[in-house]
């Protein structure tokens, strides 16, 4: 199994523990939720910096016959991308422990906080879909995490559809 | 180099669909209802009060959440993975 595979799976089961610990902030409280969510915004950035290669070439081939699987994954996860800044762009503007140590105040107004709240349920839906599509990665990668070896490294949609 | 070119496409991007976002809240009258950092905090800590009446402090949310990606990926990925297999039937 190659490192990249395993950083990445590594990488990624970190980042969806923190996101499920940031989806409660009732439990964790609000700093933790703001730190850890901050955290997270640059694991996201990780997350996409190794899967850069795919992000273009299906941009580049977006328009092109053949893509209807990748094609579907790319706008989920642009949706993905702009609800989570959504979620980060909200939560700053209503943050009560990261904003504030900084020494700034921003304007408070209940917009946000709906919208914080309604982004958060949004990315629930897109991150179950987004598991799901990956979920053949996931689990392959994971296996051989334990027994060693080999990993088909492609998600199912894009095995089939962006080859060609 | 090649990083942190990626890094500030990523930023750069992130940053102009934030802004767009803040634009859109903003045009919308949001600031209008401009509420102090006291009424805010009140209406959080009541409504926390409300949350821990129950006694326990099991991470619900964490198992809500869980629950409800899987009722939405399971079907979704059982569905692909039927329409992946009968493309390769037809094939
Ligand atoms: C992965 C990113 C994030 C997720 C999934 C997330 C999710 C949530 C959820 C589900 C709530 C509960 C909403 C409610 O009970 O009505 C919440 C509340 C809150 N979040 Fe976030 N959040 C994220 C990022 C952030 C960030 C970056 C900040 C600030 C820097 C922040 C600040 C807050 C605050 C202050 C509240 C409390 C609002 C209230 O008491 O009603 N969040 N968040």
């Amino acid at each position: 199994m190659s490192k990249q595979n395993r950083i990445k799976l590594l990488l990624d089961i970190l980042t969806f523990a923190a996101f499920l610990i940031a989806m409660d902030p009732h439990t964790s409280g609000i700093s933790i939720h703001e730190w850890l969510s901050i955290a997270i915004a640059a694991t996201v950035i990780v997350h996409l910096l190794l899967n850069w290669d795919w992000i273009v070439r299906v941009s580049s081939r977006l328009f092109s016959k053949g893509l209807n699987g990748s094609r579907a994954n790319y706008i989920l996860n642009w949706l993905l991308f702009v609800d989570g800044i959504l979620i980060m762009l909200s939560g700053i503007m209503i943050s009560e422990a990261v904003v504030p140590s900084l020494g700034l105040t921003l304007p408070q107004n209940f917009t946000w906080r709906s919208l914080h709240d309604l982004s958060a349920n949004i990315s629930l839906v897109l991150m179950g879909l987004h598991l799901a599509l990956h979920w053949n990665w996931i689990a392959s990668t994971a296996k051989r995490l334990f027994t060693g070896g080999e990993v088909i490294t492609k998600p199912m949609m894009e095995r089939k559809d962006a080859q060609a | 180099m090649k990083v942190i070119f990626q890094i500030l496409v990523i930023l750069v991007v992130a940053a102009l669909i934030g802004g767009m976002m803040y634009a859109a809240v903003n045009a919308g009258g949001a600031m209008t209802q401009t509420q102090t950092r006291s009424d805010f905090d009140g209406e959080r800590l009541e409504r926390e009060h409300e949350d821990r009446e129950g006694g326990i402090m099991l991470p619900f949310g964490v198992v809500k959440s869980l629950i409800f990606m899987s009722v939405v990926g399971v079907p979704y990925f059982l569905w692909t993975k039927r329409s992946v297999q009968a493309g390769r039937v037809q094939k």
